[in-house]
């Protein structure tokens, strides 16, 4: 089956990107196939490579970054979400003229349109609420 | 067509229960997720859940496990895992997530 992830919720203050990693990892033993993670709203933060929590938390950040790398998967941020948090990548950085950036590959800064199309691609679309 | 719903708040959140609930038809099932576990401990809710006809209710294992509760599973209820989560997903046609 093909499946499609939804993320809304903080990364630091709500289970949510917590809760849509083991379902991705649990999808992914099961031999099912993922077409696109989305990340919406106050999730964006999980993009955010710059965050350093302590060593007996899980790295949220980091446990998708490696899923991702391990199965090639689509890791999609809400562009207009992640500008106004101060998540952006090299080339919004330079576009909105801003000294450093945070967030970079298996994560891609990208718009609504690709929400769009996975909930169309997918037999199913599972969304995680803040 | 069945749908599979799940909900990740606590009944607290009384207004978000009530329209969870009067939107589930029979073959459907709901997942409860995250602080929406603490449903087992609230009384009015609990039974609300048990009364409902036709009506798979679950909960999820690592939730309930790490909020210190105690399931009882019944004829309508069930405790399920991360891998029965994926298979719950498979099986229903829709996905709804109330939070």
């Amino acid at each position: 089956m093909l499946f499609s992830i939804l993320i809304y919720g903080s990364a630091h203050n709500s289970q949510s990107a917590h809760t849509a990693y083991r379902f991705a990892d649990s999808a992914l033993k099961a031999g099912h196939k993922i077409h696109r993670i989305f990340f919406y709203g106050e999730s964006v933060h999980t993009a955010s490579e710059l965050s350093a929590p302590p060593r007996d938390e899980q790295n949220i950040h980091q446990l998708w970054k490696e899923l991702a790398q391990a199965h090639e998967l689509d890791l999609v941020v809400c562009i207009a979400a992640a500008l106004k948090r101060g998540v952006m990548d090299k080339a919004e950085a330079k576009r909105h003229e801003k000294g450093s950036f945070n967030s970079q590959a298996p994560y891609e800064l990208s718009g609504l349109g690709q929400l769009s199309e996975a909930a169309i691609i997918s037999d199913r679309l599972i969304t995680f609420g803040a | 067509m069945t749908t599979l719903h799940t909900i990740n708040k606590s009944p607290s959140n009384l207004a978000l229960w009530h329209s969870c609930m009067a939107a589930l038809l029979p073959g459907d099932t709901l997942l409860i997720i995250e602080n929406g576990v603490y449903a087992a401990t609230h009384t009015t809710i609990a039974e609300q859940l048990s009364t409902l006809e036709g009506i798979n209710i679950s909960f999820l294992s690592a939730d309930v496990q790490a909020r210190g509760l105690v399931v009882t599973e019944s004829n309508n209820t069930s405790i399920v895992d991360d891998q029965q989560f994926v298979n719950l997903a498979c099986q229903h046609s829709k996905t709804v997530s109330w939070f």
